[in-house]
């Protein structure tokens, strides 16, 4: 069983009956590990095809380190390079330091299913970032604008500059401010969604001629496909996440599974058309979990549900 | 098999023709070791660059004084670590990734005893009798199925599965010490 399972041919059910058995027996915890750093000693053994594969990346690296150098030497003469790279293997240049400087690099902050996290950028700008969520920014700030990449949602309040806006990147477009509260709706595959609390700000479709588009306070906007969609709100209850609250007002069970998918980074499979449309008002927290809320609204409208593990599926009907 | 070992241990540090050198010898069989803890391929190549990356920043002045294997090794073997720790992950892969983590923290990279783990290994390697080095090869190494293996060679999956495990007995024994 180790040895297949090594070997990688496990399925995932005898993968899992496994780890449970090599949990509960420290004989076989004992042998688990000595075969698994066997697995990793014998792999330092050199493959055929190890220098091409090498050396590609090797010339991939430097590539993408001679145009920064480039920019640089154009940019700022007296700035020595230094090699800036992005962690997690985002092959980008990212920026020119002064030697005694230390490099700038990117950072990474990502959130789990049942946990929103609240940070501070090196600018002081604070950020609170949803349940399964990511946001990549440098560690310092340098050049021109304050650029941060989202995927997922976040409520930020940035610090006022206003010689260095602060744009938020996402997959469909940027949001440019000076400093101001607002939400980003942004998760992958989904209209990004940018709502003004307080200040205000623009939102620009990168590389395309759409005029950028500036928004007020309790405004909305999306884009959505061919244009952008403004709405308004009056009561800012969607951000309560940053409480840990969800809260959802009158509104259609298909969309609160939507969310509920993103944030609980699983699928929801709702096989009932009526209760698909139906609306609830409800308040749960973040911590409660996904099974715990579900089962709250099944009191209301008394579904069934199915979880299939090997899927991570819920099916509901 | 021999490796062009890119360095010697007369000149302590490292010029760029000698940097690109073992970082031609060492990135994939390095990738490999961290996959081996990591879960992912992906993730296994980001936490190689940016040992890379670390020891580039920092060639003009490093001096390593044991050799560059148990060096790169140690880098690696201490950046996969944190990376567990840290790592947030689903819960069905929780339990695996702490049974790695545990194995990871036990393993001797060399830099201690001062052995070089890359010549033992290839040794034991070596020794095995030729058809169970080759199908070890290819699924440890190559990262081939036993299906795979066994229509390279037209031997049956069975057999296949069966020279694995004495491979596995016998490097178990020599490189006992290691693990």
């Amino acid at each position: 069983m180790l040895q297949r399972y090594f070997a990688g041919e496990l399925t995932p059910s005898e993968k899992e009956a496994l780890v449970d058995a090599v949990e509960k027996d420290e004989e076989l915890r004992k042998e688990f590990c000595r075969m698994q750093n066997l697995k990793a000693i014998t792999s330092l053994f050199p493959a055929s095809g190890d220098a091409e594969r090498s050396t590609s990346r090797l010339l991939q690296w430097r590539k993408s380190n001679l145009r920064m150098s480039y920019r640089s030497f154009a940019g700022y003469a007296a700035a020595v390079l230094v090699f800036g790279f992005v962690l997690w293997g985002l092959l980008q240049p990212l920026t020119r330091s002064v030697p005694e400087e230390p490099a700038t690099y990117m950072m990474e902050v990502s959130t789990t299913s049942h946990r929103h996290k609240t940070f501070k950028l090196s600018d002081g700008t604070i950020v609170c970032l949803n349940a399964s969520s990511v946001l990549r920014y440098p560690n310092k700030f340098s050049g021109d604008e304050r650029r941060v990449m989202l995927t997922g949602e976040a409520f930020f309040e940035v610090a006022p500059d206003e010689t260095m806006p602060f744009i938020v990147a996402t997959e469909q477009y940027d949001i440019r401010v000076l400093g101001t509260k607002f939400n980003v709706f942004a998760y992958k595959d989904h209209d990004v969604i940018t709502s003004l609390v307080e200040g205000s700000l623009e939102v620009v479709k990168p590389a395309a001629e759409f005029p950028t588009v500036r928004i007020r306070p309790y405004e909305s906007i999306a884009w959505e496909g061919d244009g952008w969609q403004r709405s308004t709100f009056s009561e800012p209850d969607f951000i309560m996440w940053r409480e840990g609250i969800y809260v959802f007002d009158n509104t259609p069970f298909k969309e609160i599974t939507d969310k509920l998918e993103l944030y609980y980074a699983t699928n929801i499979v709702i096989a009932n058309e009526e209760l698909a449309q139906y609306r609830f008002s409800a308040k749960f927290r973040q911590d409660d979990g996904l099974e715990s809320i579900l089962k709250t609204m099944k009191k209301i409208y008394g579904f069934e549900m199915d979880k299939n593990r090997q899927t991570n599926t819920i099916t509901i009907e | 098999m021999n490796r062009a070992t890119p360095i010697g241990n007369s000149e302590p540090k490292l010029t760029r023709e000698r940097f690109d050198g073992i970082y031609i010898a060492y990135f994939r069989p390095l990738c490999r070791f961290a996959a081996a803890y990591v879960l992912s391929m992906q993730t296994a190549e980001n936490i190689v660059q940016n040992v890379f990356v670390f020891l580039w920043e920092k060639h003009n002045t490093l001096q390593i004084h044991t050799n560059i294997s148990s060096y790169l090794y140690t880098l690696v073997k201490n950046k996969c670590i944190d990376y567990l720790r840290h790592q947030k992950t689903a819960r069905e892969y929780r339990a695996e990734q702490a049974l790695k983590l545990a194995a990871l923290e036990q393993l001797d990279t060399g830099l201690v005893s001062g052995e070089d783990i890359e010549k033992t290994v290839q040794q034991a390697i070596d020794k095995l009798p030729p058809k169970c080095r080759e199908i070890f090869i290819l699924n440890r190494v190559e990262g081939k199925k036993y299906r795979e293996i066994a229509d390279i060679l037209e031997i049956s999956v069975n057999t296949v599965e069966n020279q694995m495990g004495i491979a596995l007995k016998k490097l178990r024994k020599d490189l006992e010490h290691l693990l």
